[in-house]
């Protein structure tokens, strides 16, 4: 099946519709479409095309597409469709597309790392590419482990720290570290690693942490002022100089500007009614 | 030991061991569509990649890998979570 010949058949099945949803739908469909280094159609699955598109066009209504840098959807069932930035979705570092390393295991319920060599490099440095002081990264995780950081942004040079983990040790840490350690983090407790975790920054002196869009802790008021010094890469699954490598199921995560409380239930919404369409939801 | 001797069951408490020349000409190298091979080193500062990626491989000019030694896995110790931390 050519790009061309499905894309005619999808947008067949779908008239008639108005064109602002025709273009959202074009937005998912570009995703599906390209999902692939080899010119034929990256996601031919008509469940797995319809749960992207539906994801696209409630993100874009809910007014959080628009905040979004990066999202990976975590469709198709191998590396190559689950590299993709719904975003921008080129095979091109600039576009932010993911590099797997290591050992992961891809399937229709995302990407499942094997605690030993496993990471993924997003290319995505949040001093160069986000906004400042405006951030949020996410993550939904499909089994619980015990493991150390889920996404991170480290460039050897504490206490500059950007970072998100599930639960971590005995005491199921539960914590991020928003730009530094030292005054702006929130460390809890979570005993269950399955679910959706997201940290959001909407200010320099506002940032949260929250699980199924459940706030954890208090809200951080200190005042952060260094986001010029976030230059590391953000990577899923590993932190720069750790020799700790994921053994989780990723199955969707963000990269984006702050989301308001607000964004943050209707993004919990979404995420799990995607999933849910996938028959992956946890 | 190689790959095929061992329990599909226990592969992930496997590793195989790589000399250094093996290891420099594995990183950043595909072993499958879109997917790196990631040498690291264990605890004895062995050379190694996971089971997985042995086992995935489909890239013929690296399919001497499946021809490995096969080592139990023993991670460095991690670091301490921030400096001058315990």
């Amino acid at each position: 099946m050519s790009v061309r010949s499905a894309r005619y058949n999808l947008l067949q099945l779908r008239r008639p519709k108005s064109n602002s949803m025709q273009i959202i739908e074009l937005d998912g469909w570009a995703f599906c479409a390209r999902a692939s280094t080899t010119g034929q159609v990256g996601i031919r699955d008509f469940r797995q095309q319809k749960a992207v598109i539906a994801l696209v066009r409630d993100m874009k209504n809910a007014g959080v597409y628009e905040k979004m840098k990066a999202v990976y959807p975590f469709v198709g069932g191998t590396a190559t469709t689950h590299m993709f930035n719904l975003k921008d979705p080129r095979d091109a570092n600039a576009a932010y597309r993911l590099s797997f390393l290591g050992g992961w295991t891809h399937s229709d319920n995302g990407a499942l790392g094997n605690g030993t060599t496993s990471y993924a490099d997003t290319f995505l440095i949040p001093a160069n590419n986000l906004t400042a002081y405006s951030t949020h990264i996410s993550i939904y995780i499909r089994n619980d482990t015990l493991f150390w950081k889920d996404m991170s942004s480290f460039n050897n040079n504490q206490p500059n720290n950007f970072n998100i983990g599930a639960r971590f040790g005995t005491t199921n840490l539960f914590f991020t570290e928003h730009y530094d350690y030292l005054n702006n983090f929130v460390y809890n407790t979570n005993t269950d690693s399955r679910g959706y975790f997201l940290t959001s920054r909407t200010a320099n002196n506002s940032m949260k942490l929250f699980k199924n869009a459940t706030q954890f802790g208090s809200t951080v008021t200190s005042i952060a002022t260094n986001f010029a010094n976030l230059t590391g890469k953000m990577w899923i699954g590993r932190e720069l100089g750790d020799s700790r490598y994921t053994n989780r199921q990723y199955a969707f995560s963000t990269i984006g500007d702050g989301l308001t409380d607000a964004n943050v239930t209707a993004l919990q919404s979404i995420v799990q009614r995607f999933q849910t369409s996938l028959g992956r939801q946890v | 030991m190689i790959l095929s001797q061992i329990p599909v069951t226990e592969l992930v408490n496997y590793c195989a061991k790589l000399t250094l020349e093996q290891a420099d000409s594995l990183r950043g190298q595909v072993f499958l569509q879109d997917s790196y091979f990631n040498p690291i080193q264990d605890i004895e500062d062995n050379w190694i990649i996971s089971a997985q990626e042995v086992a995935y491989c489909a890239n013929p000019e690296f399919l001497w890998i499946k021809d490995l030694p096969m080592i139990p896995f023993v991670p460095k110790p991690a670091p301490a979570w921030h400096v001058g931390e315990a």
